[in-house]
């Protein structure tokens, strides 16, 4: 008698939730709220968006049914265009349309309801959708309408528009699941009888920024869904951590031959250092993952040389090899600090996490899935200062760690100039060697592998005049690539790029017996912050680093230098003394020969808006430098 | 040493066309047969080496199709060289296609992969496509995104028809083209050998211009001895346009007359009359694309458009025009290919030389196209995307005539801009007036309506384009949209670090704007013609207010170059304490081929040296 109440009570509780999502109404006569003064340049206006998410799995249900239900007030005729139309669809395979209207409400109160017979539907999927009619500036457009859909793991609703959104509402209801929500700061979290309510007010439109992480920024909200009784929560770090590498496993070879080449690359008897980068080196060059329309195949003799493999089989030799050889090491789970920190819980879906291993004796990382990046120090730059996941195999047990950030020293570009100019006092001559390390040289270096290896000239031609010389027209006769091979990025070698180009462009300019020589010019375009004067986040960039010139320019017979105070430069940031930022160039003259020095340095990844002026002045000097001038004089 | 460059560079090229995707051949066989009514069928048959497999959308196989047209026996193979082994494919999907600017329509495309694909396969595929509707054929194109190793069209016609085609694009001379009889059937073929892939370039000229292609049509067919025409000239394709509008507005047209009465009541000239029309048109409709059947051809009926306010070309079309002849204007429904269109009605009489629908009226004598899908478009101006374009123009049921839209001039599309400033020590500060007028206008209100929140920006961009130093802050700025006047702005200007000392010299640039300056074209990799889409004409006058003790030492000589393509005027004097510099520079063509790419760089280049030339103070104490 117990069980069957214990039934019935869920059955009606899961035909109640269900009923109410299905018998959504919008509001006969509505009010909306009013549009503040600070909205006045605004063309549209979002009065609410709200959005209902209701799941239900079990007593022989499948199903998702999502209700949008949105109100925009058109302010100016522009805007008409971009808020006239909509599509009934979530991103996914519409089961079934369930209630789908739209009107138009004028400044009067008049209301006019679409005819269902506007709604228009396509041929293979049956998306319809409806373009709202009579518009006018100063009406607003409301509609809403339910679908219902197959249940979706997880799903990400973007509130924030091109327009300020007045209130922004996500509610969710469930049979048989759980919720998981992460939603933006700006929301808050209410319960009513039925369902979790998050609300937000008053969100600004879109205004992404240079040097920000501007996907953690953006007020969305993502919720994942587990389903109840359906056992082990897979996405709980300790779950997730346990099932996929607890024991390393492989899909295109077995065990034994993975033991096999952990043998045959006779680690035994070295030190850890060296067993590890031997490990990389082997496997970075060897052995390809399986891309595109490839398909992944058994494989006969991992030591047979190259070979494609499958991401996780990769993944899983490193680890099955890091065991075998007898070194200790943490699985470590981290996400792209773009998307903001990790959650300390649960892996949340789609963001894409990466996983590397941790070697907790040398304090090294190893990144599997990053073919540029070597065994050593520092993870992927997108890591540094978040935290991540960690799992100790061995012990089972899940902690946490801080990816260490990289000093500016690192990652660093060398760039030597040697500038003739040609008789025609216009255009150049100029060799320049650059050599990068860090970052900087492991994806420089990998991309040039990648084009010599898909035979690829002519990209490789245009690669290098885009990343070197920027604007730049030069036309390039000679370049040598030097420390191409990977074990380079294992000890951080430069990876050495010669050049010699004929600059085609006039870098001259004649002003009366004087020559003005664009010599900026040749250290490539810069960036700039000259038109960004405000700021609304805070500065976040990819890693540290170090930029040194020196420019020999050779000065031409019958001249000498009147001027080179435009090629000095001193600016640096006042901020914190550890974390400084600076640009120093500094000229001189050597018998014919002026010789002028950068030194350019950015020793964080972070900076609070309020740094944003000190910031700014650094990479404008940059900029500045890029079009400054040497003043020669003719000399009798 | 040179014959080793040679060498390499040889054997590089055998390497590197081994390395890309190939078309191993393309055919396409199209039967055209007559039994009382016209039938058309085509077997497609295409085979490809794909040499890396990782490269997945190389065999990835999209087979467009409408409600026009139907495909079916879709069949396909991989085979692996390695083995021999075919594989064949499965699952075909079909989806409908989505587009950005067409709100609903009938597109849709067959999808399949090829399964199994490894380096060094081939894959094959056939199908049939069985056209619905005769006037709406396809084209044949011989050059394609890989390079075709060997391409052949084969039109099998029933000898009661004649068809019509045309060749477009370059590499002509690679097609061989024969014509037989064969069991009594007209048997046309065209073939052609190792035409390279096509890439395109950025702001190229019409695609169809380039790439080598076929376009067929039946021209005529018998039909009990009577020869019934079909797209033999511009009069036939006029006919059958003619017939789709005959019966197009039967609703009741009450409110459109009662608001083009309310519109015109106090317009007393035809102009005046078809401005109001057309710029309430352009204000009142918004822009929503139907490509569904027949829709895709027929205006909705006007009373419908007017109501709900939007519509597509076609729609808008129809309801100026019959906005324009309620007010009595002698307006038409005019059919018109866009600037991506290559064709004209006397090379190409049939539906595929057009893509749009405008209205034109003849007033006082000249012709005036009313293009209201481009909201800002000035008024007697044609839009910019059908500039120079053949025109269509319905006179009567019967009676059309073809008139190209004229290229509006480059000096009624202007830039002017005007900089009062003051020189000091290490600053320029002052104000800048701005005026923007014709296309220039057009495009500038376009993307001021196009996005929220950036219309400070956007105003700025009119002066900081080309130079980002220079620190602007709005005073005003005026739309002007739907008047005869230019778009206006105002700004305060700072230039901070503008002016070099040097000991008793003090150096600056004048000029602040370099239009054009980063065009120059690359004339080892640009291969095809650039569509700049207008004429266009920029005067500045930047006025300096010198301090009294500096003393001017060098003016840059004035410099006046014109050749086909741009003109430059740079002026510089100096006057009672102020500076005065004059910049013209006029583009003069709209668009221009390989031929005059010398040309196109010398013009950028005298802007480059001219613009950037410096003025010498000597400072006095």
């Amino acid at each position: 008698m117990k069980n069957i109440f214990k039934l019935l009570f869920f059955v009606s509780f899961f035909a109640t939730n269900a009923q109410e999502i299905k018998n959504y109404k919008w509001d006969e006569k509505p009010v909306f709220s009013t549009i503040g003064p600070e909205y006045d340049k605004d063309q549209a206006v979002v009065l609410f968006d709200k959005r209902w998410v209701h799941t239900r799995v079990g007593g022989y249900s499948f199903a998702s049914f999502t209700m949008n239900h949105v109100a925009i007030k058109i302010k100016t005729q522009d805007a008409i265009s971009r808020y006239n139309k909509v599509k009934a669809e979530n991103g996914g395979f519409v089961r079934d349309l369930r209630d789908f209207h739209a009107r138009v409400i004028k400044p009067n109160g008049t209301i006019n309801v679409l005819p269902e017979s506007s709604i228009v539907q396509r041929e293979i999927d049956k998306i319809k959708s409806v373009v709202f009619e009579g518009v006018e500036a100063g009406d607003i457009l409301e509609y809403y309408y339910i679908i219902k859909e197959n249940p979706s793991a997880y799903g990400v609703e973007i509130f924030q528009r091109d327009i300020p959104v007045l209130q922004a509402i996500f509610s969710c209801s469930k049979y048989g699941v759980d919720f998981n929500v992460y939603a933006h700061s700006s929301f808050q979290q209410s319960y009513d009888s039925e369902k979790s309510n998050y609300i937000a007010n008053n969100i600004p439109a879109i205004k992404e920024e240079i040097f920000s992480n501007n996907i953690e920024n953006l007020v969305k909200l993502i919720f994942n869904i587990h389903v109840n009784g359906a056992g082990v929560d897979y996405a709980l770090w300790d779950e997730l951590m346990k099932a996929s590498f607890k024991k390393p496993s492989f899909s295109f070879f077995k065990k034994g031959q993975a033991r096999d080449f952990t043998e045959k690359l006779a680690l035994d008897g070295l030190p850890i250092d060296e067993k590890i980068t031997k490990l990389d080196l082997y496997i970075k060059e060897n052995f390809d993952f399986v891309t595109g329309g490839e398909s992944a195949k058994k494989v006969k003799n991992l030591n047979e040389g190259k070979i494609k493999l499958t991401a996780s089989d990769v993944f899983d030799l490193y680890g099955f090899a890091l065991k075998e050889s007898k070194i200790n090491y943490l699985v470590v789970a981290g996400l792209n600090k773009d998307y903001g920190p990790i959650n300390m819980d649960r892996l949340v879906k789609p963001l894409s996490h990466e996983f590397v291993y941790y070697i907790p004796e040398t304090k090294k990382f190893l990144s599997p899935y990053e073919k540029q990046m070597p065994y050593g120090s520092f993870s992927q730059y997108e890591l540094q200062n978040t935290t991540g996941i960690t799992y100790d195999r061995a012990e089972g047990v899940i902690d946490k760690m801080i990816f260490p950030e990289a000093p500016a020293n690192f990652t660093t570009i060398d760039a030597n100039y040697n500038l003739v100019l040609n008789d025609d006092l216009s255009t150049a001559k100029l060799e320049k060697t650059v050599s990068s390390t860090g970052y900087f040289g492991q994806i420089e270096r990998y991309y040039a592998k990648y084009l010599k290896e898909n035979e690829e000239e002519k990209e490789t031609l245009d690669y290098l005049k885009k990343r070197i010389f920027g604007d730049l027209d030069v036309s390039i006769t000679n370049y040598v690539f030097e420390n191409q091979e990977f074990k380079n990025t294992q000890t951080n070698a430069p990876f050495i790029t010669k050049l010699k180009v004929d600059i085609k462009e006039t870098i001259t300019e004649n002003a009366g017996n004087l020559l003005l020589v664009n010599i900026g010019k040749i250290i490539g375009k810069q960036n700039n912050l000259y038109q960004e004067n405000q700021r609304l986040t805070d500065i976040n960039l990819n890693y540290n680093k170090i930029f040194k010139h020196q420019i020999k320019f050779q000065i031409p017979g019958g001249y000498a230098v009147e001027s080179f105070n435009d090629l000095v430069i001193d600016k640096k940031m006042n901020y914190d003394l550890d974390k400084n930022c600076y640009f120093k160039s500094t000229a001189k003259v050597e018998g014919k020969t002026l010789i002028i020095e950068i030194d350019e340095q950015y020793k964080s990844v972070f900076y609070p808006k309020t740094a944003y002026q000190e910031y700014r002045k650094v990479v404008n000097a940059a900029a500045d430098f890029a079009k400054a001038t040497l003043v020669l004089k003719q000399i009798k | 040493m040179t014959k080793i460059t040679f060498l390499a560079i040889f054997c590089s090229q055998i390497f590197f066309a081994q390395d890309k995707t190939s078309i191993l051949s393309l055919q396409e066989t199209v039967t055209i047969g007559f039994d009382k009514t016209i039938s058309v069928k085509s077997f497609v048959q295409e085979k490809r080496f794909i040499p890396k497999s990782k490269f997945r959308d190389d065999f990835t196989i999209r087979i467009p199709f409408n409600n026009f047209n139907e495909i079916s026996a879709i069949k396909g193979f991989t085979t692996n060289i390695k083995t021999d082994k075919e594989t064949t494919i499965s699952g075909v999907q079909t989806y409908d296609v989505q587009q950005a600017d067409v709100f609903h329509s009938d597109f849709k495309f067959k999808y399949f992969v090829f399964p199994n694909v490894e380096d060094n396969s081939t894959v094959e595929y056939t199908y049939t496509n069985k056209y619905l509707e005769h006037k709406l054929l396809s084209v044949f194109d011989f050059q394609n995104e890989f390079k075709t190793d060997k391409a052949t069209l084969k039109i099998i016609c029933d000898p009661k028809i004649e068809i019509g085609f045309k060749i477009f694009g370059d590499h002509q001379d690679k097609i061989i083209f024969s014509e037989t009889i064969e069991k009594g059937q007209k048997v046309y073929t065209w073939q052609a050998e190792n035409i390279v892939a096509f890439e395109p370039e950025s702001v190229m000229c019409a695609t169809g211009n380039y790439v080598t292609h076929l376009v067929y049509f039946i021209k005529s067919f018998e039909n009990q001895s009577i020869k019934e025409t079909v797209f033999g000239s511009p009069k036939d394709l006029y006919k059958w346009y003619s017939s789709l509008v005959r019966d197009i507005n039967l609703k009741d047209k009450s409110k459109i007359i009662q608001k083009t009465n309310d519109l015109i009541k106090d317009k007393k000239t035809e102009i005046d009359k078809a401005k109001t029309i057309f710029q309430w048109v352009q204000s009142n409709l918004n822009y929503v694309a139907f490509e569904f059947g027949m829709g895709g051809f027929i205006p909705r009926d006007a009373a419908d458009v007017f109501d709900k306010k939007y519509g597509d070309c076609k729609d808008m079309a129809n309801l100026i025009n019959q906005m324009m002849q309620i007010a009595g204007i002698k307006s038409s429904l005019t059919w018109i290919g866009t600037r991506k269109k290559p064709y004209t009605y006397t090379d190409l009489p049939t539906p595929v030389t057009d893509n749009h629908m405008i209205a034109s009226a003849m007033i006082n004598g000249k012709r005036y196209f009313f293009d209201a899908t481009d909201k800002y478009c000035e008024f007697g101006y044609p839009s910019q995307m059908i500039q120079d374009k053949e025109a269509m123009i319905g006179i009567s049921d019967s009676d059309f005539v073809i008139e190209k839209v004229p290229v509006v001039a480059a000096q009624n599309n202007l830039t002017k801009i005007i900089f009062d400033l003051s020189v000091f020590e290490n600053e320029i500060t002052g104000n800048v007036k701005a005026t923007v007028s014709g296309i220039n206008k057009s495009n500038l209100l376009n993307t001021l309506s196009a996005v929220n929140s950036k219309e400070q920006d956007i105003w700025k961009n009119i002066i900081n384009e080309t130079n980002p130093k220079l620190n602007l802050e709005i005073a005003s700025s005026t739309r002007n949209d739907y008047k005869e006047m230019p778009s206006a702005s105002s700004y305060k200007l700072t230039i901070a670090d503008w002016l070099k000392h040097l000991n008793q010299k003090v150096l600056f640039k004048p000029i602040l704007m370099y239009p054009f300056s980063d065009y120059a074209i690359d004339l080892e990799k640009r291969k095809y013609g650039v569509d700049l889409h207008s004429a266009e004409a920029f005067e500045m006058e930047y006025n300096y207010k010198i301090p009294k003790n500096y003393i001017i030492e060098f003016l840059p000589p004035n410099t006046v170059f014109e050749n086909p393509l741009g003109k430059i005027a740079v002026q510089f004097a100096m006057k009672d304490g102020l500076l005065k510099v004059t910049q013209n520079i006029v583009v003069l063509k709209i668009d221009f081929s390989k031929k005059d790419f010398q040309s196109w760089n010398e013009f950028v280049k005298k802007i480059n040296k001219n613009c950037n030339q410096s003025v010498v103070f000597i400072k006095q104490s």
